[in-house]
């Protein structure tokens, strides 16, 4: 639809709507008109029934005029009250004479006050009783009665009318009856107008039909009968032996026997298949009715038929009126589509093109508007073509500049986004720092250089107790530290605030719920590019739980000492006064095995003292109080101390000390176990006579102390060279030597010397000699605070 | 023959105490023992005089050998001029330290002595310290 042309849009909207409209009215017009129809229909047949009726009661009341005429004769009622055989004769020539002059007329009779046939036109009905008929009855009550019924003795149908017979003094004395074939009465009904489209009737109050015009329904009821109604049609033997079927109109055989005056009933016919109206008479006075049934389907086929015309009609003319409606735009619009085309070759460049103007009205106008404007853009157009190129050309120039700038942008865009990235990147490690930090176990506190607090961990506070904005902006540790020494701070700001080192130490601080504890503290100086300090970060770690455990240890060392060598003591002591006589004198070889037990004794006490020595290194709580000191002379002491086992092996010693050196930071007992170690070992593992060489030297170079002992003795197997600092470790050509030792001394005395910042090697051959080299720098020892001394 | 000195010995372990006993009253002193500070002190009282005590560190009880030197170098005790020579095997540096800074005369590694070694060492220690009252 869309794409249509308006043309094709108006046409169809109007064929449409014409349609519709056409299709509202026809439907409008069908359910009006049907309704108007059939109740015209009605009316009509209303009136036309009605008049039949008029006809048909008149025809009835001819026939009882004429029985009446007979019955008021006075020779009739001289007959019935005298019954003279001339009278009869008379009357039977008379009766005979009427039967005559009527076609119509079967039968005329003249009943007794009993109901028996005395005269009659019919010679079988003559002495037969017809008391138990109706019009008999009806007479004897004097009612007039005009019925029809089966001659029972005739055997055919008829209609009857009878009079009473009244004698002078009003007695009832007989009836006058006369049988008809009723075609005067149904003729003029069956055959009229009515008839010819419409089935007719003539029914008893009984509801049985006799006479129609439609075959097969003569002596059938309309509706079904009652039980009682069958009894009573059967006993009066009003239709004598013929068998009464029933029709499906109840509803109209109920109507009939109540006496319906007039009625109109529509019913649905099943037999038909189609609505049907009755139309239900009651002939006047009389026991008759005359029922139409109005079959209207002949009506709705014409209906219909119309219908279809007008439909047709008006489909017919929409359409023609479309046609019209397409031709006429067609005729108006064709300025358009010539506007339309010259619109297409202007916009092709044809500016030449004149539309040719066909009429004077507005078409014409706007075709002549048109070409002015068509004209105008020629003009513009060819000026405009030299400004294009100028333009162009401007533009050209414009968008290169635009590139070379864009480009530059880009660059400059490119930077931005490595920079970008690169603080991203500063951004997620900055994260990354400050969640470990965060988080961290141990207390971390950043101050200014004046020691203030910018910052303090979760640590912190779960270690102190104090909140973050508590400790914010506060001196650090104020709020925790426990008082120290004054020196102590003195040193404490002097390393990190004039040294600019890190101080590391331990110090009391207390809780905010006043606990208190130890930590162990680290404080850095944070310096800038320019050396000068910016921060401080303190890092604390609560140690009191380590010192616990370390005086533990410590306390089991102390008991360990003293409970392993009571017993050795006690074993002393008590050889000791053996030896001594004190238990009276011993002979040569008790005091012989007594010396062993002794030498055995004093093996084992110095094991417990290496040992307790190791424990204490590997404590790490051994103390070293170092002091200034010759070292020459230390040496020279502790070879005098050995001097008697060297004289007893009859070794030969060389020693050479330093002279002029300087003094040496160490502790004397720790350095002079070093040289008693390495001594003792050069006499022990070298036989006899052998040669011993002592050397300390000091390197200016190196600001260092050279010590060396080396000897000829038995040396050690190369292939344990590599175990021989190792703990509790003795050569096995040292054991076959069967000297004493405890495989602790190197082990001690290395450590001591790399406690101290040195170093020990050794040179060594098997057999030939070993030479150790240990070196000390001049700064020497440094102080720990042990708790332990080495024994 | 050497002067008669009274000593107290005050030693926990009673093989220990019995050898220095022996080993001292062969060297002409007169003896007394006890195995706590308690009974160091009571033994104080009892004796009237005594020349020297000789001391271990750990004792019966509670107390040790500091306690009962604390006790005895009071101010207002009778025993602050009482020389005192430890000897005892828990010789820890600042143990030995801890003593000599209360003002006991001399501290012996037990283990590393012989007893006629230290007996003499005291009786010269007292003689050439001038120690000895009597």
């Amino acid at each position: 639809m869309k794409n249509f042309s308006v043309k094709k849009k108006i046409t169809l909207s109007i064929l449409f709507t014409g349609l519709f409209i056409g299709s509202v009215v026809s439907a409008s017009v069908f359910l009006y008109l049907r309704e108007a129809l059939i109740s015209n229909q009605i009316n009509l047949l209303s009136q036309v029934v009605i008049e039949q009726n008029h006809e048909t009661e008149q025809t009835l009341a001819n026939n009882l005029l004429f029985t009446k005429m007979l019955a008021t004769r006075t020779k009739v009622q001289e007959y019935l009250e005298f019954q003279t055989e001339s009278r009869r004769i008379e009357l039977d020539e008379i009766l005979k004479e009427y039967h005559k002059e009527d076609a119509n007329f079967l039968a005329i009779y003249l009943l007794d006050e009993k109901g028996t046939a005395l005269i009659s036109t019919d010679s079988s009905f003559v002495n037969k009783d017809y008391s138990f008929r109706d019009y008999f009855k009806n007479a004897k009550t004097g009612k007039i009665t005009a019925t029809a019924l089966w001659g029972v003795t005739s055997k055919q149908f008829g209609y009857y009318f009878s009079q009473p017979i009244y004698n002078q003094q009003g007695k009832f004395i007989g009836a006058m009856v006369i049988k008809t074939t009723g075609e005067d009465l149904t003729k003029q009904v069956l055959e009229s107008e009515l008839s010819k489209q419409n089935d007719i009737m003539l029914v008893d109050r009984y509801g049985i039909i006799l006479s129609t015009n439609k075959q097969g329904r003569f002596l059938k009821s309309l509706g079904a009968l009652t039980e009682q109604e069958q009894e009573e049609i059967k006993s009066s033997k009003r239709f004598g032996d013929n068998a009464i079927d029933p029709l499906q109109y109840n509803e109209i055989q109920e109507a009939v026997r109540n006496y319906a005056d007039y009625r109109i009933i529509s019913i649905y016919d099943q037999e038909d298949s189609d609505q049907e109206y009755f139309f239900i008479y009651r002939l006047a006075g009389e026991d008759l009715f005359l029922v139409v049934e109005a079959g209207l389907e002949n009506l709705l086929v014409m209906f219909s038929f119309t219908l279809w015309m007008v439909t047709g009609l008006i489909a017919v003319m929409v359409l023609l009126m479309s046609i019209m409606v397409y031709w006429l735009l067609f005729k108006f619009l064709k300025p358009l589509y010539l506007l339309r085309e010259a619109a297409n070759q202007i916009g092709q460049g044809d500016f030449s093109y004149k539309i040719k103007t066909v009429n004077d009205d507005e078409f014409g106008d706007l075709a002549k508007s048109f070409n002015l404007m068509n004209g105008q853009l020629k003009d513009l157009y060819s000026g405009m073509d030299k400004k294009i190129k100028d333009r162009t050309k401007d533009l050209n120039e414009k968008n290169k500049n635009l590139d070379k700038q864009q480009e530059a942008v880009l660059n400059i865009l490119e930077d931005v986004a490595v920079e970008k990235k690169k603080a991203e990147s500063l951004a997620d490690d900055l994260e990354k720092f400050r969640l470990a930090v965060d988080n961290s176990s141990e207390q971390i506190v950043i101050t200014d250089k004046e020691g203030l607090v910018l910052y303090g961990n979760k640590a912190m506070q779960t270690i102190t107790g104090y909140s973050t904005k508590e400790v914010l902006g506060t001196k650090a540790g104020k709020l925790w530290r426990l008082p120290m020494p004054k020196q102590y701070y003195e040193n404490f700001w002097d390393t990190i605030k004039n040294k600019k080192q890190p101080f590391i130490g331990v110090i009391q601080n207390k809780r905010k719920n006043g606990e208190e504890y130890d930590a162990a503290i680290s404080v850095y100086p944070i310096m800038n590019s320019d050396n000068e300090i910016v921060y401080f970060v303190a890092i604390e770690r609560d140690v009191t739980k380590e010192k616990q455990v370390d005086r533990a240890k410590t306390e089991f060392v102390s008991l360990a000492s003293h409970q392993l060598r009571t017993p050795l003591s006690t074993v002393n002591w008590y050889v000791e006064m053996l030896l001594s006589g004190d238990a009276g004198e011993l002979n040569e070889e008790q005091k012989k095995y007594l010396a062993e037990v002794y030498q055995g004794n004093q093996r084992m006490v110095d094991l417990v003292n290496s040992l307790l020595n190791v424990s204490r290194i590997e404590l790490g709580k051994l103390a070293i109080k170092p002091e200034f000191l010759n070292i020459a002379e230390l040496a020279q002491s502790a070879v005098a101390e050995q001097q008697p086992q060297i004289m007893q092996k009859e070794h030969k010693l060389i020693t050479n000390f330093v002279k002029d050196a300087p003094k040496l930071m160490a502790d004397p007992k720790l350095l002079r176990m070093v040289f008693q170690n390495l001594l003792s070992n050069a006499i022990k593992y070298t036989p006899p006579k052998g040669r011993i060489e002592m050397k300390v030297e000091y390197k200016t170079k190196q600001k260092a102390f050279v010590i060396t002992v080396a000897d000829n003795g038995i040396g050690i197997p190369t292939e344990q060279c590599n175990r021989i600092f190792t703990k509790m470790f003795r050569a096995d050509n040292v054991k076959e030597a069967d000297t004493e030792g405890t495989g602790l001394g190197l082990y001690i005395i290395k450590s001591i010397i790399e406690g101290s910042g040195g170093s020990i090697t050794f040179q060594s051959v098997e057999n030939e000699g070993t030479k150790f080299t240990a070196t000390l720098p001049l700064e020497g020892m440094k102080e720990v605070k042990g708790d332990k001394s080495l024994i | 023959m050497d002067k008669i000195i009274n000593v107290l010995v005050v030693e926990d372990e009673r093989p220990l105490l019995e050898a220095i006993k022996e080993k001292l009253e062969r060297n002409n002193f007169k003896v007394f023992t006890a195995r706590s500070v308690d009974e160091a002190l009571a033994r104080l009282e009892e004796a009237g005089i005594v020349d020297v005590i000789w001391l271990d560190h750990y004792l019966l009880g509670k107390a040790s050998g500091l306690d009962f030197v604390g006790k005895c170098k009071e101010k207002n005790s009778k025993y602050s001029h009482v020389p005192i020579f430890v000897v005892s095997n828990t010789a820890s540096d600042d143990k030995v330290q801890a003593y000599l800074k209360l003002g006991v005369t001399k501290y012996y590694v037990k283990a590393e002595k012989r007893l006629d070694e230290m007996i003499v060492d005291i009786r010269e220690t007292l003689a050439k310290e001038g120690l000895l009252k009597t």
